[in-house]
């Protein structure tokens, strides 16, 4: 039987923050990786780049070929943990091997969520999901082989519209079916949505809102044509499900650990079981707004809550704040960024906001109680942090609402103190 | 357990607006420390294109203050970087262009707001490497009035 | 009206290979005399703005600029030189008085240049001050007149001491900027000598060195209280000043910003003018009571000086001073330096600070009161050498004004009293104060009067002399090269080649 210091089943970004982690406290431990994929090294958000042909495999890396042994960490590709057993500290993988580890990082990540379509089956061959190098890959040789003349994507999320940008770079024409009434449903506000539909749409995509895939026609194993609720059918060769992921916890199933929808963890990313720590998209993790636990798919969480838990596991008491969604987009050069609560209900909130349409410029500020919960820029992302730092801060913008949503918008708006503060250091009452 | 040792005494560089008295030397320096000739005349007068400077100047009536990277220690750019372009190397945070892809999650998260996209190249413009062939700040050494100072940024524990 | 036309005073030379278009000449001219055009992408500057202050000059990073004297020459005439010329049309144009800063400016004889000093050969040795010790900390006011008298009254004299017989003269908060007047006090601090704050007050962000402080009470009584004289280090009475002998001064009501009236205890936006006389003063008797007024109000534990101008009857003067109990007395010499003076006064008014020292050492000794009060000499002290000079002619201090300024940027443009001083000194304006950064301010005039220490402990070495105390009054040390009969016996020293 194996035995390891630190053991981390999961290799992707919260993964790898957390071998940074444990490694900026404790520069000896040993630590093992396990990853049920086959690749040593690469980026999710970077599989539409390769899709779209702007770069190569290789290029997917987001860490340098010498980071495994840099960092002294063993990592096992093509090697799935199947069964945790806590009381022994002890995980089974694939083959059968036994690993005893003293703390352990679920970083399982999330996996893609297919919902029931009548006429799907697994064995049919162009449906794909957009969640793995291996999607990507596969996908790219499916289209490279077959030419197909269109695409259809099902959800105009953040991966479907990303899915859809690789594909149209690579001059495949898409149609995106959507369930709600606009697209980014989840990242934008109505106006928001608006301004990024008209621009794909002029860029060669179409759209279907309020509708959804209801069957699925095949011919030859191949599928054929999909059929939506409002009875329009499309002729397609080519079908991606990209309708959301959920969190992998597969392998906590049979264990003691609290799962809701997520695996849930404290503000220092335990589990509800002594030496296991969780992070990264398969948690629910605390929210920064509200006191509950949400669960936040993003990378910057995955990064935060990897790196704390590494260090945690050395024994550190680093406590998570919490942060709340924050995403940047950019199809066909038009950039944007939104944080937190972007589409509220207007009750309990402030709202302020800022279009103009000759350069695509938009910004939007959500504000409660005079703090900024929320936010959208559009067009112009210069100095998009620090909103960011206002809503992560919680500094009250009161003195100086009319400016933010200027183009130019920097410190100098801000209070000489609060400015001093950030810019110099100085402390500051808050 | 005490912090790895690799994590040394950093100095960032410190916007002191009270003293900034707007020449925008800084920014000069800045584009000629990363020119191919490091030579202000040759640069300005022969090179083209010249490098971007990696400094945001802010002004607004008789105040004004320049703001490069501070090299933070738990630098977001670094952990919500996509590709590995922005790294840490010996302290400073370094960009590396030929990896970044314009994903601009680095620009979302910075919170001094110092990276600025170059949207139609999807690259940075410009990103403060502390003048590390040099090890002393261009910005820095030709401030006439010492409005950009080095600060040491002691361990905390 | 027409435009006055009238021959710039300088040119703005440009190297057109060297200049990178940067722009930084023309962000910070308070003067506006650069501007990029456009059109031609060139940076254009327009001579007639130039008041030679040289601040674009020594900030150009490729030193593309050059500001040079403009030699537009009127024909030769030993009667119109370009001055009295120049301002002769200045005048033909605005009907006015007219003004100017720092100190006068005309070529009247400078004594300091024609004294030399001694050094000693063979009958004594000289001393290496890097080896053996050197005192030159000085005490200043009333010193007792004799031993016996001191054991009798079995009290110390009350005394200012000072590592440097060099000390920061009067220049208020108001004429020039906090940022200045943070610069000097801190150094004054720093250096374990005084500051003075003029007839402005004591902002309260200063009064952290107050203990290195000497405050003014002047015709205004601007900043007084008893509160402000008894934080002080010593009191000051102002009577005059070396650049304006007999006038008074006015800072405009738009000068007097909410901190400047804060320090002088005036309404904001309201004139701050000071009368040309103390309007309770007329005589050496009211001097007399204003001085006890004053050490009343301290309980006699401060020291009480008179700064006065040096003017004809400076020795009667000075001896009337001491006899009405002060501690110590300034002279200010007609090179001293002002914020704003009518150019007429200035050039005209006074007589020069080494003939006053002279002349009032030696009537003081004659009449055996030199050790009633110290004297502090001022205006014109440009280095260590002036320094050594009034000490040996008879002072037991100077006050350096001018002089710090320079160090602190000033390049003596005499631009102070338009309140656009580039070098961020004689200037409230938000814009042009940042640029004196008062840590840069305070370590420049640390180093400098760490470098005058030095210098002058040099020059005693070289003279033998181991003690500041041994160096005053001493004119033996000093020749002089050039001068007349009668100006030697004022200056009380021998000719170049006079032995013992
Ligand atoms: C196309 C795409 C674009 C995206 N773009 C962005 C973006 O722009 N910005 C953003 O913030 N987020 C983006 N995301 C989301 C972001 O990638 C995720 O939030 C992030 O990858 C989560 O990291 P993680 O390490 O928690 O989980 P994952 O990346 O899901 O990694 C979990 C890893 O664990 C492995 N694993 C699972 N179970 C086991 C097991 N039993 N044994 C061994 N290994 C196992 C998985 O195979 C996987 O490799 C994007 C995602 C996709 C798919
Ligand atoms: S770019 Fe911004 S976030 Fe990154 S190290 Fe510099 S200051 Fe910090
Ligand atoms: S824009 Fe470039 S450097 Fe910035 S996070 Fe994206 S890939 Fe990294």
């Amino acid at each position: 039987m194996n035995r390891t210091d630190y053991l981390i089943i999961g290799n992707s970004v919260c993964g790898v923050n957390a071998i940074e982690g444990i490694r900026e406290y404790d520069p000896k431990g040993e630590i093992l990786v396990l990853s049920d994929e086959p690749f040593e090294n690469y980026s999710r958000p970077l599989i539409s780049y390769y899709l779209g042909g702007k770069i190569s495999q290789q290029q997917t890396r987001f860490r340098d070929e010498s980071f495994y042994s840099d960092m002294k960490a063993q990592l096992l590709v093509n090697n799935p943990a199947v069964f945790l057993d806590c009381r022994n500290h002890e995980i089974k993988v694939s083959k059968g091997r036994k690993i005893r580890y003293k703390k352990l990082l679920i970083a399982t990540g999330a996996k893609p969520w297919i919902p029931a379509i009548d006429g799907f089956a697994n064995h049919l061959e162009g449906i794909f999901t957009f969640y793995s190098m291996n999607d990507a890959i596969s996908l790219a040789q499916y289209i490279q082989s077959l030419n197909p003349h269109n695409c259809v994507i099902l959800g105009a999320g953040l991966i479907g519209l990303k899915a859809a940008e690789g594909l149209l770079m690579r001059k495949i024409p898409v149609t995106i079916v959507e369930m709600a009434d606009r697209i980014l449903p989840n990242t934008m506000d109505v106006k928001g949505s608006e301004i990024f539909q008209s621009y794909l749409v002029r860029h060669n995509s179409a759209f279907m809102k309020n509708d959804t895939i209801v069957k699925i026609e095949s011919k030859d194993k191949r599928i054929k044509r999909v059929i939506l609720k409002s009875g329009k059918k499309i002729e397609t060769e080519c079908l991606i499900v990209a309708v959301g992921v959920r969190p992998n916890t597969s392998i906590v199933a049979e264990s003691s650990i609290l799962v809701k929808r997520g695996i849930i963890v404290d503000n220092k990313l335990n589990t509800s079981v002594p030496d296991i720590f969780a992070a990264g998209d398969v948690t629910e993790s605390p929210d920064f707004f509200e006191n509950k636990h949400a669960l936040i798919p993003i990378w910057p969480v995955a990064a935060k809550t990897g790196k704390i838990a590494g260090a945690n596991m050395t024994g550190q008491e680093i406590s998570y704040t919490g942060l709340y969604p924050m995403n940047s987009i950019q199809i066909f050069g038009l950039p944007a960024i939104s944080f937190g609560i972007t589409n509220p209900q207007p009750q309990n909130f402030e709202i302020l906001e800022k279009y103009q349409p000759e350069n695509n410029f938009y910004r939007k500020c959500v504000l409660r109680d005079d703090r900024i919960v929320g936010c959208i820029l559009i067009g112009n992302i210069n100095r998009a942090g620090i909103y960011n730092l206002l809503i992560r801060e919680k500094i009250s913008v009161a003195a100086f609402k009319k400016d933010l949503l200027e183009e130019s918008f920097g410190f100098l708006m801000l209070p000489k103190e609060v400015r001093k503060h950030i810019v110099v250091g100085e402390s500051m009452e808050v | 357990m005490v912090k790895n040792s690799k994590r040394k005494t950093i100095n960032t560089i410190i916007a002191r607006e009270e003293f900034c008295i707007g020449c925008r030397l800084c920014e000069i320096a800045c584009i000629t420390a990363h020119s191919k000739t490091k030579n202000i005349i040759k640069a300005f007068k022969g090179e083209y294109p010249l490098p971007d400077s990696a400094i945001v100047f802010e002004e607004k009536g008789h105040i004004s203050f320049a703001l490069q990277c501070r090299h933070c220690d738990d630098a977001l750019c670094v952990e919500c970087c996509i590709t590995g372009a922005m790294t840490k190397k010996d302290g400073k945070v370094i960009y590396r262009k030929e990896l970044c892809v314009g994903c601009w999650m680095c620009v979302m998260v910075c919170s001094f707001g110092v990276i600025s996209p170059d949207i139609t190249a999807s690259k940075i413009k410009s990103k403060c490497d502390f003048c590390l062939e040099t090890g002393k700040p261009a910005c820095v050494e030709i401030c006439p009035n010492e409005a950009l100072v080095l600060k040491e940024d002691n361990e905390q524990d | 009206m027409a435009i006055p036309k009238i021959v710039p005073d300088f040119r703005v030379i440009r190297d057109e290979n060297l200049c990178i278009n940067c722009q930084a000449c023309c962000r910070v001219c308070s003067n506006d005399t650069h501007s990029f055009d456009q059109n031609i992408a060139k940076i254009i500057s327009d001579h007639r703005k130039c008041v030679g202050c040289h601040f674009c000059e020594e900030i150009c990073s490729t030193g593309a600029l050059t500001i040079e004297k403009c030699y537009s020459q009127i024909r030769e005439n030993f009667n119109w030189n370009e001055v009295d010329f120049k301002n002769l049309m200045k005048q033909a144009h605005s009907g006015g008085i007219l003004l100017t800063g720092m100190g006068n400016d005309r070529p009247w004889i400078n004594y300091f240049d024609h004294i030399v000093l001694n050094a000693s050969q063979v009958t004594n040795p000289s001393i290496d001050p890097l080896r053996e010790p050197m005192e030159i900390k000085t005490f200043i006011g009333r010193k007792p007149d004799s031993i016996e008298q001191l054991k009798k009254e079995k009290k110390l004299p009350i005394l200012l001491e000072t590592e440097i017989p060099v000390l920061f003269s009067a220049m208020s908060y108001g004429s020039i900027s906090l940022n200045a007047c943070k610069s000097i006090a801190a150094a004054a601090w720093e250096a374990k000598t005084y500051w003075n704050t003029g007839e402005g007050g004591l902002p309260e962000s200063l009064k952290k060195f107050v203990s290195r402080t000497i405050v003014q009470v002047a015709s205004g009584r601007f900043g007084v209280d008893a509160r402000y004289l008894n934080e002080a280090s010593a009191i000051e009475i102002k009577i005059g000043q070396g650049a304006k002998p007999g006038i008074g001064g006015h800072l405009p009501g738009e000068k007097v910003t909410a901190d400047i009236s804060a320090a002088r205890k005036i309404p904001e936006g309201t004139d701050a003018i000071s009368p040309a006389p103390h309007h309770d003063i007329y005589s050496i008797e009211d001097l007399k009571q204003l001085i006890y007024a004053l050490k009343e109000t301290v309980d006699y534990k401060k020291p009480v000086g008179v700064k006065v101008a040096a003017v004809h009857n400076i020795a009667p003067i000075v001896s009337g001073i001491v006899r009405a109990g002060a501690d110590f007395v300034t002279i200010d010499g007609f090179r001293g330096g002002t914020g704003a003076a009518p150019v007429v006064i200035r050039n005209n008014v006074g007589i020069p600070i080494e003939i006053a020292i002279a002349t009032v050492d030696s009537r003081l000794r004659q009449e055996g009161i030199r050790n009633h009060a110290s004297i502090i000499a001022a205006g014109g002290i440009r280095s260590s050498a002036d320094v050594v000079k009034a000490i040996a002619l008879g002072a037991d201090a100077v006050y350096i004004g001018t002089a710090t300024l320079v160090a602190l940027g000033c390049h003596i443009c005499q631009k102070c009293y338009t309140g656009k001083c580039n070098w961020g000194i004689a200037t409230q304006d938000p814009y042009l104060t940042r640029r004196l950064n008062p840590e840069i301010g305070k370590r420049r005039l640390t180093n400098l009067l760490r470098a005058w220490a030095l210098e002058i402990k040099e020059m005693m070495g070289g003279m033998g002399i181991n003690a500041i105390e041994s160096l005053r009054g001493n004119r033996d040390q000093l020749r002089g090269i050039g001068l007349n009969d009668k100006e030697l016996a004022l200056l009380g020293i021998k000719h170049a080649g006079d032995a013992w």
